[in-house]
C-alpha cells in the first residue's frame, strides 16, 4: 500500500512537472523532453503487469488531456510498458534483484551500463511512437527520427537528474 | 468456443495493450486535426485506388460485352457511312483533293438515325408493341424502322407529341424480307409463329436452296424502311415438309426482347420518293 502511494505520489508531480512545466518551456522544435517516464521505469518489475498497463494507459490520457495531444501520449505510453513488461521478463533478472533487497532496476542494482541500456531503450520506444503518431507521414520519416533521438537525449538526461533528487 | 477461450486467455495481455493502444489512436484521429485531416485524406484515396482497381477489374471482366457492343455500334456506323451513302455522281477531276472534298459534298444521307429508350416492351403476347421514350416532337415518324445493338426490333406504328408506340417483330402483323448473305439469297418471309419469343420463322424460301444451320440472317437493301444488314438471327433449325416446295425453317432472333432498352429508331429519307417510284400508274403508257 506505501509503495502504491509512493508511486501516486511520484506520478502526480512528474504529470505536474511534465503538464505545466516542461510542456509550456520552449526549447526548439526537436527537443520534447518526456521525464514523467520515470514513474514506469522506477516501476517494480513483479508489479501487476494489467494494473500498469491500465495506468500507463490513464497516465497517458491525463498528460494528452493538460498538454492537448488527445491520445499521443497514451499510445506510446502502453507501448513503452507492454516492452518494458517484454524487457523485464527477459533481461532484468528479479531474484537478483530481490537478493539485493530491490524490486526496480537501477543504476544502484544493475550498474550504470546495464541502466543505460535499459532506461534508454524504454525511452527510444516511447519516443519513437510518440513522434510516429505526432509527424503521421512518411516523408517526415528521418525529421521524426531525429527527434527521438535528441528529444530521447534531453529525457534521459532529465530522467537521471530527477531520479538523483528523489533517490530512487 | 474453448479453443477461442483459451486463445483470449493466453493472449489477454497483448490483446489487452492493443485495444488501449488502438483506443488512444482512435482518440487522435478524432480530436487532432492535423492527424485526422491525413487520415482521412489517405483513406479515401487508398479507398479511391481500391476502386479503381476494382472497376479496371470490372471492366476488364466486361471486355467481351463490351467488345460485342462495339462491334454491333460499328455496324450501324459502318452502314451509316458506307452502305447508306451512295455517290450521286462520278468526279473525273485530275485533283484527287478537289475531288475527295467535292464527293464528300455531293454524298446523299439515305437514313437518319435517332436514340431512343424502351419505356415498356411486351413479348408473351400473340401480338407485342413496344413504347419509346421519343415522339414527334424528337422527329419520329410513323413507318420508321426500330434497330438496337443486337439487331431488328420493330417499326413505329403511333406517334405522339413525345411518346411512339412501336409494332415489335413478335407481331403476328409484322413481316420482313431477309438476306443470307452467305448464299446471297433475297427471298422469303419471315414473321413470328407466336410461340417463343426467342424464335422466328422464315417462310417461302424455295426448297431447292441450300439452307444450312447457323446461317446468319439480316435484313435485305430491298426494305424502304430497314437498312440493309441489320442482323435478325441465325437458321436454328431446317426441314422440309412431303410434297411442299418450301422449307420450313426456325430462325433465333438475334435481338434479346427481355432485356430490349437502347434502341436506335431509322428513317429513310427517299422513303416516299422510292414508293412514288414503285407505283404500278407510273408503268402505264400515256
Amino acid at each position: 500500500m506505501i509503495e502504491f502511494l509512493r508511486i501516486f505520489i511520484i506520478a502526480f508531480v512528474l504529470g505536474f512537472l511534465q503538464s505545466f512545466i516542461i510542456t509550456e518551456i520552449d526549447m526548439g522544435v526537436w527537443l520534447r523532453p518526456m521525464p514523467y517516464l520515470l514513474l514506469f521505469i522506477i516501476t517494480p518489475v513483479n508489479f501487476n503487469r494489467y494494473g500498469l498497463l491500465v495506468i500507463a494507459f490513464i497516465f497517458g490520457m491525463f498528460i494528452d488531456l493538460t498538454s492537448g495531444t488527445f491520445g499521443t501520449h497514451a499510445a506510446s505510453c502502453v507501448a513503452m510498458v507492454y516492452a518494458k513488461n517484454f524487457i523485464d521478463m527477459r533481461y532484468a533478472d528479479f531474484d537478483s534483484l530481490k537478493l539485493q533487497g530491490e524490486t526496480y532496476v537501477g543504476t544502484e542494482t544493475k550498474g550504470l551500463l546495464f541502466y543505460f541500456y535499459y532506461a534508454g531503450a524504454l525511452i527510444f520506444i516511447h519516443h519513437f511512437v510518440f513522434f510516429m503518431l505526432d509527424y503521421f507521414e512518411f516523408v517526415s520519416f528521418f525529421r521524426m527520427i531525429f527527434s527521438t533521438i535528441v528529444s530521447s537525449i534531453g529525457t534521459f538526461l532529465l530522467i537521471l537528474l530527477f531520479k538523483s533528487i528523489i533517490k530512487r | 468456443m474453448f479453443i477461442i477461450l483459451q486463445w483470449l486467455k493466453r493472449n489477454s495481455y497483448p490483446l489487452l495493450a492493443l485495444l488501449l493502444f488502438a483506443f488512444s489512436v482512435n482518440q487522435i484521429l478524432r480530436f487532432q486535426i492535423y492527424q485526422h485531416s491525413y487520415y482521412y485524406n489517405s483513406s479515401v484515396s487508398f479507398f479511391r485506388t481500391i476502386d479503381t482497381w476494382r472497376s479496371n477489374v470490372l471492366s476488364y471482366l466486361n471486355l467481351k460485352v463490351d467488345n460485342e457492343n462495339l462491334k454491333n455500334e460499328n455496324l450501324i456506323l459502318r452502314s451509316q457511312l458506307g452502305i447508306n451513302k451512295s455517290p450521286l455522281q462520278t468526279f473525273r477531276d485530275t485533283s484527287y483533293y478537289d475531288s475527295i472534298s467535292k464527293a464528300l459534298n455531293h454524298y446523299k444521307v439515305v437514313y437518319t438515325y435517332i436514340p431512343a429508350n424502351v419505356i415498356k416492351n411486351t413479348y408473351n403476347s400473340r401480338n407485342n408493341y413496344f413504347i419509346i421514350d421519343q415522339g414527334s416532337k424528337q422527329g419520329i415518324e410513323d413507318g420508321m424502322a426500330v434497330i438496337c445493338p443486337q439487331g431488328i426490333v420493330g417499326v413505329i406504328i403511333n406517334t405522339s407529341e413525345n411518346y411512339a408506340r412501336g409494332m415489335s417483330v413478335l407481331n403476328s402483323k409484322f413481316e420482313i424480307t431477309p438476306y443470307l448473305p452467305s448464299i446471297e439469297l433475297r427471298q422469303g418471309v419471315i414473321g413470328w409463329s407466336g410461340m417463343d419469343y426467342n424464335y422466328v420463322e422464315l417462310r417461302e424460301v424455295n426448297r431447292t436452296e441450300q439452307i444450312k444451320k447457323g446461317m446468319t440472317v439480316v435484313t435485305s437493301n430491298y426494305s424502304s424502311i430497314f437498312p440493309p444488314n441489320i442482323p435478325i438471327g441465325k437458321v436454328h433449325s431446317v426441314s422440309l415438309k412431303n410434297k411442299s416446295n418450301f422449307h420450313q425453317i426456325t430462325l433465333k432472333l438475334a435481338t434479346d426482347f427481355n432485356r430490349l432498352n437502347s434502341v436506335y429508331c431509322v428513317k429513310n429519307n427517299y422513303h416516299i420518293e422510292i414508293d412514288s417510284l414503285s407505283n404500278p400508274i407510273l408503268d402505264l403508257p400515256k
